[in-house]
């Protein structure tokens, strides 16, 4: 199903340490408050790493690293 | 320090909200971050949004993105330094979305248009159309109402009345007629009458009434020059 390309503004130079979280979520417009039935699909974060333990320590299996792109 | 981009994906579907939690020993920056949203099964409209939590659990950031329709989906992308979108908010008046709904709307213009006109609405499809469950006050200066095709005002309720009221001296009530048929105004009276205020009513006749008629029951009263 095609779906509309939508592009939107983030922080720069947001550095993530240990236990910070990086959430998706659906907000109702008016009210703020979570819009039930929404599903994230195909999520993916690209981050530069500045961590000194293995890229594939993650806390939860949810997510997996796909490639350290300048590794090796 | 090491310094590599990574990219992290998510092996499942996942409603809302989506998590990822920087694991033990990791610290990145996120350069961008996309996710396809999934809007088929929402409960209203949304906006996809990014937040940032700290460890305490208080949100560093929100950044939310372009209004998604209810059942619409969208691909969306984060990015540092993209200009903020108008719609971004969710606040404001939006085209081609609905419903926009909210506590109330209180719309005000200082100045006016091209044409003279602080509010302009112009609908070039099918019509537009004001609905009010309760009272419903257009009030102006000068109100000009006109049709190009027929002109009709009814009233449904029963019991209820239509007035129109002159309330100050020195004006009047005119009703002009250029009818192409019989009649230039005609007036369909029903089983009560026709009334007048300060004078008994006219009672229905067996045959149309005329302005002779008329003329004839006001003289009877005393009414006339």
């Amino acid at each position: 199903m095609a779906a509309k390309p939508i592009t939107a503004s983030m922080p720069q130079d947001l550095d993530l340490e240990y236990n910070y979280t990086i959430r998706l979520v659906a907000l109702d417009p008016v009210t703020g408050a979570e819009v039930s039935g929404v599903k994230f699909t195909a999520a993916s974060i690209f981050a530069e790493n500045r961590g000194t333990g293995p890229v594939a320590d993650l806390a939860t299996p949810l997510w997996i690293p796909l490639e350290d792109l300048n590794a090796g | 320090m090491a310094s590599t981009d990574v990219q992290i994906l998510t092996q499942n579907d996942q409603v809302s909200p989506l998590d990822y939690t920087i694991p033990a020993a990791q610290e990145i920056v996120p350069r961008a971050i996309f996710a396809e949203c999934d809007g088929s099964g929402a409960g209203g409209a949304f906006l996809p949004t990014l937040q940032i939590i700290s460890p305490s659990g208080h949100v560093v950031a929100s950044c939310p993105a372009e209004q998604v329709a209810a059942g619409a989906s969208a691909d969306v992308s984060w990015f540092p330094r993209v200009a903020a979108q108008a719609k971004a908010s969710g606040s404001g008046i939006q085209f081609d979305t609905e419903p926009q709904s909210g506590d109330w709307l209180d719309v005000e213009t200082t100045g006016t248009d091209a044409g003279g006109f602080g509010m302009h609405f112009t609908d070039s499809g099918g019509g537009i159309k004001i609905e009010a469950v309760d009272l419903m006050i257009l009030e102006a200066g000068n109100w000009n109402v006109v049709a190009n095709g027929n002109l009709s005002m009814q009233q449904t309720q029963v019991g209820s009345d239509i007035t129109i009221y002159q309330s100050n001296g020195g004006g009047e009530i005119q009703i002009f007629g250029n009818g192409a048929l019989r009649t230039d105004i005609l007036i369909g009276i029903g089983p009560d009458g026709l009334g007048f205020y300060g004078i008994p009513p006219v009672q229905r006749q067996a045959h149309p009434v005329t302005l002779a008629d008329v003329i004839a029951v006001l003289t009877n009263l005393g009414l006339t020059h």
